[in-house]
């Protein structure tokens, strides 16, 4: 089987969960053999500069990593407004690669457009789309947060969404939805790391029958150790890793750690490890800087990381946090926190809050709740065998071996529908949409 | 007709019928091809007017008028003129017979009249005439040439020389010599005038304006009206005195140019009075050129007694002249003025020509006395409109304009209603050059020239109404008393069709169905609509038509090709000029595509589920009347939009007209419900109708000319309903039809509809919809 993966970004040049866990797919197809290969294409925007004959590139990245320079995206639409480029150079890279699988992971920058082409190319193969956020569903880069205050979002319509977006009238947004649902109806399978995500989906609009949960896999062979103690010494070394955006709640982290007592505080820090600060607008870039300067000693900033780094970081590290204000999804530091059995203390809404069980796995907290983050980090600091009853519960994440197979398994089951003759799975008619929507409407 | 052929004569009278035969000495002289001239003299008097026909062959007859007096050298004797016209291409031969009656009806009396042996030519006619009228022009008076007069129109006087000629011997042969023309002068579009010398003249009592008939004899012979005015001459002894004789064209609009011509050439005034014929020889005659004919008409004026008319007919000569150019700017008085807009309707057929006019006049001091709209028409002259603006404009407050020019120095104004807005009709032409005629309290006057553009123009339209602001008091008065009448007098009219531009040069093969999206707003590529057709595609017997406004550039357009191309959809794409509204599309594309139906698809507009658009076609084709359908439509938020019955609210205050739609916000379910009772009015939607070929051709075509869409969409259904075309509502097929409408132009469209309300509460109100063609 021949499996195409497509990204919006490549996490040699982009550094987020969706192209590390794309590219993590790529590679763990590739690895598992048995006669099944994977290829990637990612999408390159500038400062680098395209070819003048052509938009594909490889970026001396392996020889089944291609880049396609796309620079025409309608955010609004999820649209790409160069066309030739999709007709011409992608479809050529299609044609010739004729792949069984065409597996999206994302569609910024290529467009929903690049998901009709593969379908009239390639009108045996499956289509695949993994979903990382709600992009489709939300303007807000695909948060589920209002504009207004950062609140939560707890379900959308044209009307809502307007209020956040009032530059878009309600029946501009409900046209989008339109828009993006008709491209997706041509996807077979959908799949998402989390259930919060799917229902969210649903709820939406999508058929749930569409839908595949499977977790984000990891490599796991080298488990880190827990970090050795001194003789009487604490588990008290807390570790943030992730983009430094006002979603990834380290503002309320910080908030937290300076209302944690001296007393209870003692020598404990904070290290965050994380990147993307200086692309930030600048009011959230001087509350940082203002409360990181607050917090004195007992927050350390180390700036971004790189993948292969996370092991011997962790060892630095005792419990991770997660003090997103948004729903996430599933966060892989989450599935890498159980890797290295560090107890994670998460918000308790969306990915997080399904992820990491209260009391077992780890400890939640009131999302975006300065004080109650406080007290689990008072309870993590005083709290005897705290650390060690959840790091002994953590669950084992799945490997790349078997987060290749089980994405395996859903291709296999997806092209013998397509090419078997059998039920075929037509895209779904917007009659069901209307169905549903009206029905969930009325309930 | 002047055949000569032998003294023969070749029909015998009718024999059941009284004869009173005449034996005649006539003269007979063929005028003009079908008029035959007549003189002689009887012993029985003539029919002064009746029916004339050649000897008994019906098809040779025709009226005929004869004017006679007595012979004064033979008691019981009549000399007469008379005058037949008979058909073109009738034979007369010498000594044919012309039987005369009062009426062709009564064929009693007739009175027999023998052509002569042979015709005669002008001269000898004009000396037989001459030989009658000799001694008996006292007794005569101004009878014959009055007969004269009415039998040959000043047109065929021109026409024909010889009838000038003619008319001119016989005046003479009447006319008592009475004074002459010693200066003569005209100034272009005003008057001519003729000064001289003479006995008093009676003012003809018949003619209102206090004009008499005047025929100018010299090298040619022209006939006009003139007005007289007098003047003390102390080398004349009274009671004759000095005179002028003021040429001029009965409306007032400036002289015949043929009688001027006349002027250079001219010999002799014939002046016909009630006592009798005038002339007033022309002697040694100065003629003054135009600069100099209104320096001395301006110079003798306060001199001159005339009737008012007279009077007036000189001032207004007086009065400066259009000559293309503004002249505000150049005059002393502290008024300016501009024209922001200004459309014209002309007149066709029984149609009046309207006018819509809005500018600015700044007056502080009250300077202004009349403000009229005028027109010249395409070879200079005036043309025949004019309308006073200012007795029934509204005024529009223009602070902007109070500001600008108080700051240039003007004085000050008491407040700030400068602007105008005025609507007005009249024997508007197309081609005509409009100005603004402004007189002054002090007896002057300034003109100002505009730019008008045509009311059918939709660019100009929708200028117009961009330009009136809501918000001013003056906004709702505007639209009662100005815009709301024009628009209503453009959409009696036959709406204009635009052909389509672009690449579609032929007709397309005809289609069962054509989806027909029109792309009037901004080029804004249209996605929505078009992701639908990837899960419900067009069957075989459809066909996807887009229709582009004024907005869509050739850029917009290619990029539509692309992306029609890119989603494999075979469509169209038509280019209608500029073209912005839904209905005017729909003509555009019926025009291009043939198609049994028509679906008229707003770009916003998507069907829920494949197979609406079959089930709105079945629907139509199994009405058993002529109909149009409209299936649910539903906004964003999955509320009702359309479904079904709906009615026409009028009200005496803005909005004036709107359609309530019975169901509309309710939840989606409810539409599959009954909440209505068969036969209500259902007054559909253009955001997705179903229209058949043939009801489209029964009404004459979708577009009606209002400005905004509620009254293209309005209008539309209120048209069918007139022509008892049903409008169903088809529960089955649904689609959602979001508002894609911009917050930021919303006001923009207040106005059209509001005129739009205005124009269908009146047109409902009078019953002005009905079927065309």
């Amino acid at each position: 089987m021949r499996v195409l993966v497509i990204s919006h970004g490549h996490p040699a040049f982009s550094i987020g969960g969706a192209e590390g866990a794309s590219h993590h797919l790529f590679r763990a197809i590739n690895a598992a053999g048995q006669g099944h290969e994977a290829f990637y294409l990612a999408r390159a925007t500038p400062p680098v500069r395209r070819h003048p004959d052509t938009p594909l590139l490889a970026l001396r990245q392996g020889e089944r990593e291609v880049f396609l320079h796309a620079d025409a995206w309608e955010p609004f639409w999820l649209s790409n407004g160069a066309l030739d480029d999709l007709t011409g150079a992608f479809a050529n890279y299609l044609t010739h690669l004729d792949p069984d699988v065409v597996h999206f992971h994302h569609v910024i920058g290529l467009g929903l457009e690049a998901v009709l082409l593969v379908r009239r190319l390639l009108p045996n193969a499956a289509i695949v789309f993994t979903f990382h956020e709600y992009l489709a569903i939300c303007l807000n880069h695909g948060q589920m947060v209002k504009t207004n205050r950062n609140t939560l979002c707890r379900g959308a319509s044209p009307a809502d969404c307007a209020t956040c977006f009032p530059q878009h009238s309600a029946g501009s947004i409900f046209q989008r939805e339109l828009f993006i649902k008709d491209y997706l109806a041509l996807a077979d399978v959908f799949i998402s790391p989390s259930q919060f995500l799917i229902e969210r989906y649903v709820t939406w609009g999508l058929p749930r029958a569409r839908f595949r949960l499977i977790e984000n896999g990891l490599d796991t062979a080298h488990p880190t150790p827990p970090r050795p103690l001194a003789p009487g010494g604490r588990r008290n070394r807390f570790g943030f890793f992730g983009q430094v955006t006002e979603f990834k709640g380290l503002l309320v982290l910080l908030d937290a750690v300076s209302r944690v007592s001296r007393h209870v505080w003692g020598d404990a820090t904070l290290c965050i490890f994380g990147g993307n600060h200086e692309n930030q607008p600048a009011a959230f870039r001087e509350r940082f800087a203002r409360q990181l300067e607050a917090a004195g000693r007992r927050v350390r900033f180390f700036g971004s990381y790189r993948g292969e780094e996370l092991p011997r970081l962790m060892s630095q590290i005792d419990w991770v946090v997660v003090p997103s204000i948004w729903w996430e999804n599933s966060p892989l530091i989450i599935q890498e926190a159980f890797l290295h059995r560090r107890p994670l203390i998460v918000s308790d809404i969306g990915g997080m809050a399904e992820k990491v069980a209260h009391g077992v796995s780890g400890l939640q907290f009131r999302a975006a709740s300065p004080e109650d983050l406080a007290d689990r980090l008072g309870e993590a600091l005083t709290l005897p065998d705290l650390w060690d009853r959840l790091s002994a519960a953590a669950p084992r994440p799945p490997s790349l071996a078997q987060f290749a197979s089980r994405h395996l398994d859903v291709y296999r089951e997806t092209l013998a529908r397509r090419q078997g003759g059998r039920a075929k799975a037509p895209p779904a008619p917007a009659g069901d949409w209307f169905e549903r929507l009206v029905a969930n409407r009325a309930s | 007709m002047n055949l000569i052929v032998n003294n023969l004569r070749l029909a015998a009278p009718r024999l059941d019928a009284p004869v009173s035969e005449v034996e005649t000495h006539v003269t007979a002289w063929p005028v003009a091809p079908g008029a035959l001239l007549l003189v002689g003299r009887t012993w029985q008097s003539l029919p002064r007017s009746g029916h004339a026909q050649l000897e008994n062959r019906r098809a040779d007859s025709g009226p005929f008028r004869a004017y006679s007096w007595p012979l004064h050298d033979e008691p019981g004797g009549t000399a007469y003129v008379a005058a037949v016209k008979l058909p073109l291409g009738t034979y007369l031969l010498p000594g044919q017979t012309l039987f005369l009656t009062d009426s062709p009806t009564q064929l009693d009396n007739q009175t027999e009249l023998r052509l002569p042996a042979s015709m005669a030519g002008s001269e000898e006619f004009i000396n037989a005439a001459s030989a009658l009228l000799e001694g008996a022009a006292r007794a005569i008076g101004t009878g014959l040439a009055q007969f004269l007069l009415a039998t040959f129109p000043p047109s065929a006087t021109r026409r024909v020389p010889v009838i000038g000629t003619m008319l001119v011997a016989v005046l003479a042969e009447l006319a008592v010599e009475d004074g002459c023309v010693e200066l003569m002068g005209a100034i272009p579009g005003a008057c001519g005038f003729l000064q001289g010398w003479g006995g008093p003249l009676p003012q003809d009592p018949q003619e209102a304006d206090g004009s008499i008939e005047a025929v100018l004899a010299g090298d040619r012979v022209v006939r006009c009206r003139v007005r007289i005015a007098t003047f003390v001459r102390p080398d004349i002894v009274p009671p004759s005195g000095g005179m002028v004789l003021v040429v001029n064209h009965p409306t007032d609009q400036g002289p015949d140019p043929a009688v001027l011509a006349a002027f250079p050439g001219l010999e002799q005034v014939y002046l016909l009075t009630d006592t009798g014929v005038v002339r007033r020889t022309v002697l040694e005659p100065r003629l003054l050129n135009p600069a100099d004919s209104s320096g001395h008409i301006r110079d003798i004026l306060p001199a001159l007694s005339c009737p008012p008319r007279a009077a007036d007919c000189l001032r207004l000569a007086l009065r400066p002249r259009f000559a293309g150019r503004e002249t505000f700017s150049t005059q002393k008085l502290p008024v300016r003025a501009a024209i922001d807009d200004a459309l014209v309707l002309p007149a066709e057929g029984a149609q009046t020509g309207a006018a819509y006019v809005c500018g600015w006049l700044f007056d502080p001091l009250g300077l202004v006395n009349e403000v009229t709209l005028r027109s010249v028409g395409r070879s200079g002259g005036q043309s025949a409109f004019a309308a006073r603006l200012d007795e029934h404009w509204t005024l529009v407050e223009r602070p902007d304009v109070t500001k600008a020019l108080t700051e240039e120095g003007f004085p000050p104004a008491p407040n700030d209603l400068h602007g105008f807005a005025a609507y007005t009709v009249g024997a508007v032409r197309a081609g005509d050059a409009f100005f603004l005629d402004v007189a002054f309290t002090d007896g002057t006057c300034a003109f100002l020239p505009m730019a008008t553009s045509a009311a059918s123009d939709p660019a100009s339209r929708r200028r117009v109404l961009q330009g009136t602001d809501l918000f001013k008091p003056s906004g709702i008065s505007v639209i009662e008393r100005q815009l709301g009448p024009f628009f209503l007098a453009l959409m009696r009219r036959p709406p204009v069709h635009r052909p389509a531009q672009g690449s579609i040069k032929t007709m397309l093969e005809p289609v069962a169905v054509a989806v027909v999206i029109p792309l009037v707003g901004p080029p804004v590529q249209p996605r929505a609509v078009l992701s639908q057709f990837l899960h419900d595609s067009l069957r075989p017997d459809e066909a996807l038509l887009f229709v582009c406004g004024a907005n869509w550039g050739d850029g917009a357009m290619a990029t539509l090709r692309r992306t029609l191309a890119f989603m494999g959809l075979d469509a169209q794409v038509l280019h209608a000029g500029d073209v912005d509204d839904p209905s005017s599309v729909l003509d555009v594309a019926a025009a291009y595509q043939p198609a049994s139906h028509y679906l008229l698809l707003d770009p916003a507009t998507s069907g829920t589920a494949p197979g609406w658009r079959q089930a709105l076609r079945q629907a139509v084709e199994s009405a058993s009347q002529p109909a149009v359908a409209c299936p649910t439509l539903l906004y964003e938020d999955l509320s009702i939009r359309f479904a079904g019955p709906s009615g026409l609210a009028l009200s005496p205050i803005a909005p004036y007209a709107s359609v309530t739609r019975k169901m509309a916000g309710m939840p989606a379910a409810f539409a599959t419900s009954r909440l209505y009772s068969e036969g209500e009015t259902v007054l559909g939607t253009l955001a997705c109708c179903l229209i058949p070929n043939a009801v489209l051709h029964a009404i004459g075509g979708a577009h009606t000319s209002l400005p905004g869409r509620f009254g293209q969409e309005t209008g539309f259904f209120l048209r069918l309903h007139a022509a008892g075309i049903a409008c169903l509502w088809v529960p089955q097929a649904s689609a959602y039809a979001p508002d894609v409408a911009d917050p930021a132009t919303a006001l923009e469209g207040e106005v059209g509809r509001l005129v739009d309300g205005w124009c269908l509460r009146e047109a409902q109100q009078n019953g002005l919809f009905r079927v065309r063609g």
